[in-house]
């Protein structure tokens, strides 16, 4: 698999990542909201013996109640551990490789989230690969296991499968029509759902947002993969069929913003997390339209290189915002020019 | 009022956005609004925060069950890891496999509700899945067994007939 940050997707290609997450629980111990910090630590330490032990491929280990809040952050901006594993600082750890394409997550809100996240369309591969860490460690460990409702985890809206396939895709056209409220009924009718670019409760920064098939019990892995993908080509329509209606219609608009958000990027002396994230949406839609030429993977290495905790965590504590805002100037222009 | 993007600052500038008829209003604040340039686009504000399934889990239950349990469900502690059902409701999290047997009376229908199903027919551990895979292919070819004599497809019925018997002596005589 291939970083998504890395990832060489053709260029009109609107899906930025798509991700993997299978949930799983061993058999006979509490559920991490029920486990002393001890316990937790204690399984936590074996999860990792077991994995590292039955794994041929260099993997990091990362204990989060040993680490700086910061540091953590900066693992949450690259999509490496989720908020809830964050909450769970006391207890949490996470494994993850040297290309960031696989994370095991341990203690999140189920004993373990193997997650495996790669550029571009491409869940099968995602899942392929997460399901061969599952039979690995399925081998090792007893997985909490139901006959008619599959994985037993934490919250019922996992049972099943425990499956969540996720796709990160770009969508400033439906967004500016206000058309997100619709697409999110149309998905929500067919077990599926749209949220906020970090997951569930998360907000929408730079029109980037997650679907992910919400239903995770009665269905094959395989069929739900399938039916994700036909509801992202559907999406993936509805936003170029937009985009191309809006460069019709207000072509010199179109064009005017997106060259003028490149200049602001290119030239700013001080800018926000905020409006930074903004202006690329507007470069990103212009580099996928074909209206610009820039590398994808500098757009989305910015991604998380401009937020404040990736900021801080490179370039010392104490700053303050104005210092951020100077700095992330500076790193634009580096990155852009 | 409070702005509707960051939810901190005093509410001073008041936008009103019509798009084919729909009108939209928004309070921001003044360091909020200098974001939203006018060309730029409105953030969703409430994507992926109202809909969380904590959020909407305590009405569905009281919903889908009603009032007849009102009752009981407070009594209701599993018993092998301590977990009230009072307690799931509100963080919407269970406590340890053993719950999903313990609230069953509760929890089924509810599953049934934000599933669709409650019939897991996906990947299985392999250490546990041959005794499973072995009952649900029985289970499966009873089903086609039924469909065939209804649709009086009786060749094929009997063809049916005879896996299932064969499967049943593999499995040692097994009964469902």
């Amino acid at each position: 698999m291939i970083n998504w940050v890395k990832s060489s997707s053709s260029n009109d290609d609107i899906v930025i990542s798509s991700r993997i997450r299978l949930a799983r629980n061993i058999q006979g111990i509490p559920f991490p909201n029920k486990l002393d910090k001890d316990a937790a630590r204690e399984l936590s330490k074996n999860i990792a013996e077991t994995f590292l032990e039955n794994n041929k491929e260099k993997f990091n280990v990362v204990n989060l109640w040993e680490n700086d809040k910061l540091i953590n952050r900066v693992y949450y901006e690259k999509h490496l551990v989720s908020k809830n594993l964050i909450n769970n600082k006391e207890t949490a750890s996470f494994i993850y490789n040297d290309d960031e394409t696989v994370s095991l997550m341990i203690n999140e809100e189920d004993h373990l989230r193997i997650q495996t996240i790669t550029g571009g369309l491409n869940l099968r591969e995602a899942y392929s690969e997460a399901d061969r860490i599952d039979d690995m460690l399925e081998e090792n460990l007893d997985y909490a296991f139901h006959e008619s409702l599959g994985y037993l985890t934490a919250c019922p809206t996992n049972i099943g499968t425990g499956l969540r396939a996720s796709v990160m895709i770009h969508l400033p056209a439906i967004t500016q029509n206000n058309e997100i409220k619709e697409v999110s009924n149309i998905l929500s009718r067919v077990g599926m759902v749209i949220r906020g670019s970090y997951g569930e409760g998360t907000e929408v920064v730079s029109n980037l947002y997650q679907i992910s098939n919400q239903v995770t019990l009665g269905l094959s892995e395989e069929d739900m993969i399938k039916n994700l993908e036909g509801i992202i080509n559907e999406v993936i329509n509805q936003e170029k069929k937009a985009r191309e209606n809006m460069f019709k219609n207000y072509r010199y608009e179109l064009e005017d913003k997106i060259i003028r958000s490149l200049a602001i990027l290119k030239s700013s002396v001080l800018i926000s997390n905020r409006e930074a994230l903004e202006l690329l949406s507007n470069v990103r839609m212009g580099v996928e339209m074909g209206l610009v030429n820039i590398e994808k993977e500098k757009l989305n290495l910015l991604l998380y290189k401009i937020s404040s905790p990736v900021i801080a965590a490179n370039e010392g504590k104490g700053l303050n915002e104005k210092d951020k805002n100077i700095i992330r100037s500076k790193i634009l222009k580096e990155t852009l020019k | 009022m409070i702005c509707d993007v960051c939810k901190k600052n005093n509410a001073t500038v008041h936008l009103t956005q019509i798009i084919n008829g729909i009108k939209k209003e928004y309070n921001l604040c003044e360091n909020c609004a200098k974001e939203i340039n006018t060309i730029s686009f409105l953030p969703d504000i409430n994507i992926g925060k109202d809909f969380s399934f904590q959020n909407v889990l305590s009405g569905l239950i009281d919903y889908i069950n009603g009032n007849s349990y009102k009752v009981e469900e407070k009594d209701v502690v599993c018993k092998n890891c301590g977990m009230s059902y009072k307690e799931f409701k509100d963080n919407g999290l269970l406590g340890c496999s053993k719950c999903y047997s313990e609230f069953k009376e509760f929890l089924n229908p509810m599953i049934k509700r934000l599933q669709g199903s409650t019939e897991h027919i996906g990947k299985m551990p392999k250490k546990t899945s041959s005794g499973i895979i072995q009952k649900k292919k029985l289970l499966k070819l009873k089903e086609e067994l039924n469909k065939a004599v209804a649709m009086e497809e009786y060749e094929k019925a009997a063809e049916i007939r005879d896996k299932i018997k064969e499967l049943k002596i593999i499995s040692n005589g097994g009964e469902l």
